[in-house]
């Protein structure tokens, strides 16, 4: 009972530490401009693409599919805030902060009064997630006023639906601010570490340019904590499975922890060998942490493949101004129908006791609207569609969801297929033997390393199948540019690369699953 | 020995392997003392100071505040100590008041004890004035202000007097010397002037390459430094050169009216001066010449240098 007492008080006291320690941060960092900068790179997107839209004429979308009017601004502002702004501003007024006590000789004047270096170093922390948060909140809210300004100003389009979605702009709140935790984590350890004002500042740039660079690039560093408020900017529904936080979420958390581990080791016991060696307790407990974030980390980004269902089931739910009777699923090879399900009550739903073969099936609304789709034994697949005026869009969930998120994205448009399709460089068959395969080669690399907000990647029959469609359009590519040059320069000799023989050899003609492939 | 405020024994330390920065250093600052830590540059004063406020982490050694270990006392111990390190540790950017909030936030003080603070130190006009329109001198005042705030029993200062001009220094020492009379705060003072330790300290403690010379209190150091040198200004030296040199051999001529002369020690001085009356040799002036810097550069490498 004493000892508990003892413990609360321990706490109780060590709060009131921290408490004062962060009210003299306050008292620091005025003049600074600290919260002034969050709140200027806030409202900056908000406030820049309401004046642009004034500015510039109408573009009207008759009949489309409805749409959340505050969600559809929050999408279009995330990105450059997300993306580019807020990282900014962490990597910004992280070193200013840590600048307040390395230009005033601070550090020695915190150190020797009575608090704990915990609360010296933490309570700056805490100062910069303020600093985030308001930053956060200010866009949010500039989101929501700017957007409804202008819905004042020039009428929203009918399709738009006006109710603020709260729960999602929480959402994108919460999800923003602890991505950002562990930039800020290691921006602060960084600026407590190196005392001059520009270095931290540069390598939180350069961190943040190669990420956007490599995203530019279709290349994503999953793991890397520049990454995850990206993530949030390009998903900022959140998560598929209806959880509130995604793996980069808990990653974040992890990182931040890690960092703030060694720099505040680092900034209490002065050296290396001091924090992560001497004594042997310290070694243990460095050990110790670095074990459990690696056991974590290593956890957290293992990518996801979801598991079969018992049955093989497809339902759905109707959104439309038209009255929908009858939903069905055709193999795409012959025309069969697979299954017919009757629409009641703007849903349907169908139980598949036949075998069927793992393939692309055409789901078709009545007249209206065709879809590809990606299903076989065992799968469960959720089907949303809306249908407005002429325009109609389907998602699909389940078991195969990060097949079709995949299906969105894969199939690209390569340049390679233009300098075909113009009868360009013929000439040149090293450029188009060297253009072909690194085409090839890129497209396979992102198809193995494209995920889900949720850290799914696709069934290995589905990714199989897409590995062979994409050697049938290199191929393609490849036997059409053999025919134009034979046809436009006869006499001159060419030798086909190893790289082409890898690409032509890697694929079975007689293989049946290529019928449906396209 | 009086009761000592402040303990140090056997506190070594390095930077690098090669290196040793302190040596077995073991101090004893009596309370209500004025101890000044003399030494030169880099003789290893800053990271004692660094070392007994736990800025640095002790590599060996024991430091005792108050009777009790420092490391199981920290940071508790710090509303009982006002120190400056590396002075002057301000914000520049925030006025006087704001800085001295700081501190009353952090020691959990009135804000009403800012005005008698700056009032004691002199700023009260510039209170509201930014640190960095301030003068070193007052900056140094703020700084010692800081300090004060929360009615410490001990002051650390290192070199509160680097860099101010001589008024400065005399404002700086006259206001440590209020304080330690009037409040009977233990001063802890390091500096590389041994004038300014002479003038103000009751003990001294000398450093030179990590190892402590000398400690003791100021008349101990006098008492150590031994000879006392005089200059004198007289008149016509010339007619009593000789029996001047016959009766003071250390006797150096400067010019007709002046020359510097050797004691034994400071007790000689009256004896001297009624020499030169009994011989009808004018005297119009004598000076006491620092034996004790000369003392303090000897037992210091200043001198080879």
């Amino acid at each position: 009972m004493v000892l508990i007492t003892n413990l609360t008080k321990t706490k109780i006291m060590s709060l009131y530490n921290f408490t004062k320690t962060f009210k003299t941060e306050l008292i620091k960092k005025k003049k600074s401009g600290i919260f002034t900068l969050s709140i200027i790179l806030g409202a900056l997107i908000p406030v820049f693409i309401t004046i642009a839209s004034l500015i510039s004429e109408d573009n009207f979308t008759t009949n489309s599919t409805p749409v959340n009017y505050y969600f559809k601004h929050l999408k279009n502002y995330i990105i450059p805030y997300a993306g580019f702004l807020l990282p900014l501003l962490i990597i910004i007024t992280a070193s200013k902060i840590a600048q307040i006590d390395h230009k005033n000789r601070g550090w020695y004047l915190m150190e020797t009064q009575p608090i704990s270096k915990f609360s010296i170093y933490f309570s700056k922390y805490f100062l910069l997630t303020i600093s985030n948060f308001i930053s956060i909140i200010t866009f949010i809210t500039s989101t929501i006023v700017f957007s409804w300004i202008l819905a004042t100003i020039k009428t929203p389009e009918a399709h738009f639906e006006l109710n603020i979605p709260f729960l999602l702009f929480i959402k994108v709140i919460i999800r923003l601010f602890i991505t950002s935790i562990a930039i800020t984590a290691i921006q602060y350890v960084l600026s407590v570490l190196i005392r001059g004002f520009i270095w931290p500042i540069i390598i939180g740039f350069f961190c943040l340019i190669s990420t956007l660079t490599f995203n530019d690039n279709s290349i994503r560093l999953y793991w890397f904590p520049f990454q995850f408020i990206i993530d949030v900017a390009e998903n900022p529904t959140g998560s598929d499975l209806n959880n509130w936080l995604t793996y980069s979420d808990y990653l974040s958390i992890l990182f931040a922890f890690l960092f703030l581990f060694i720099g505040y080791n680092f900034y209490k016991l002065k050296t290396l060998l001091n924090t992560f060696w001497f004594p042997k307790s310290n070694l243990f407990k460095t050990l110790g942490v670095l074990l459990f974030f690696s056991a974590s980390a290593f956890a957290l980004l293992q990518p996801i493949q979801l598991e079969k269902h018992n049955r093989t089931v497809l339902k759905g739910l109707i959104h439309s101004d038209k009255a929908i009777k009858f939903a069905y699923v055709l193999d795409k090879n012959t025309g069969d129908t697979i299954v017919k399900m009757p629409i009641k009550n703007n849903s349907f739903s169908a139980i598949i006791t036949d075998q069927i073969t793992t393939d692309n099936y055409s789901l078709i609304f009545d007249r209206y609207s065709k879809y590809n789709f990606f299903f076989g034994k065992n799968d469960s697949i959720q089907i949303d569609y809306k249908n407005y005026g002429n325009n109609s869009k389907v998602s699909f969930k389940g078991t195969r969801l990060a097949e079709h998120k995949q299906g969105k994205n894969t199939f690209s448009v390569t340049a390679i297929g233009y300098f075909l399709k113009n009868n360009m460089k013929l000439a040149d068959a090293d450029f188009y033997m060297s253009s072909i395969y690194k085409n090839w080669q890129k497209e396979l690399a992102r198809l193995s390393s494209t995920r889900t907000v949720d850290n799914i990647v696709p069934g290995n029959d589905f990714l199989e199948r897409t590995k062979k469609q994409l050697v049938l359009k290199y191929i393609t590519h490849w036997n059409l540019f053999k025919k134009k040059r034979e046809a436009l320069y006869p006499n001159m000799k060419y030798t086909v690369s190893d790289n082409i023989n890898h690409l032509v050899n890697s694929i079975s003609l007689n293989d049946e699953s290529l019928l449906s492939c396209k | 020995m009086q009761n000592s405020i402040i303990q140090i024994q056997n506190l070594s330390h390095n930077y690098s392997k090669s290196k040793k920065v302190l040596n077995n250093i073991s101090l004893n600052i009596p309370k209500g003392a004025i101890y000044g830590f003399l030494g030169p540059n880099g003789a290893g004063k800053s990271t004692t100071m660094q070392l007994i406020t736990n800025i640095l982490p002790k590599q060996s050694g024991e430091i005792c505040f108050f009777e009790k270990p420092l490391h199981k006392q920290i940071p508790s111990v710090f509303s009982k100590i006002g120190s400056l390190v590396e002075s002057p540790s301000l914000y520049l950017h925030l006025n006087g008041i704001d800085n001295l909030r700081c501190i009353t936030t952090l020691k959990n003080i009135s804000e009403d004890k800012i005005a008698p603070v700056l009032e004691l130190v002199g700023l009260s006009k510039n209170g509201n004035q930014k640190v960095k329109q301030y003068s070193l001198g007052m900056k140094q005042r703020l700084a010692i202000a800081m300090t004060l705030l929360g009615e410490p029993e001990i002051l650390l200062l290192d070199e509160p007097v680097n860099g101010l001009d001589p008024s400065g220094i005399t404002e700086i020492r006259e206001l440590l010397v209020k304080l330690n009379k009037e409040r009977g705060i233990t001063i802890f003072i390091s500096s590389h002037l041994l004038s300014e330790i002479e003038k103000m300290c009751s003990h001294v403690g000398i450093i030179d390459n990590g190892i402590l010379q000398f400690e003791g209190t100021i008349e101990e150091l006098a008492e150590k430094s031994g000879e006392c040198k005089l200059s004198v200004t007289s008149k016509n030296l010339e007619a009593h050169k000789e029996i001047l040199t016959n009766n003071y051999t250390s006797i150096i001529f400067k010019n007709d009216s002046q020359f510097t002369v050797v004691l034994n020690n400071k007790d000689a001085i009256p004896a001297f001066s009624k020499f030169m009356i009994q011989n009808n040799i004018d005297l119009y002036e004598l000076k006491i010449l620092d034996g004790l810097e000369e003392w303090f550069l000897s037992l210091t490498s200043q001198k080879q240098k």
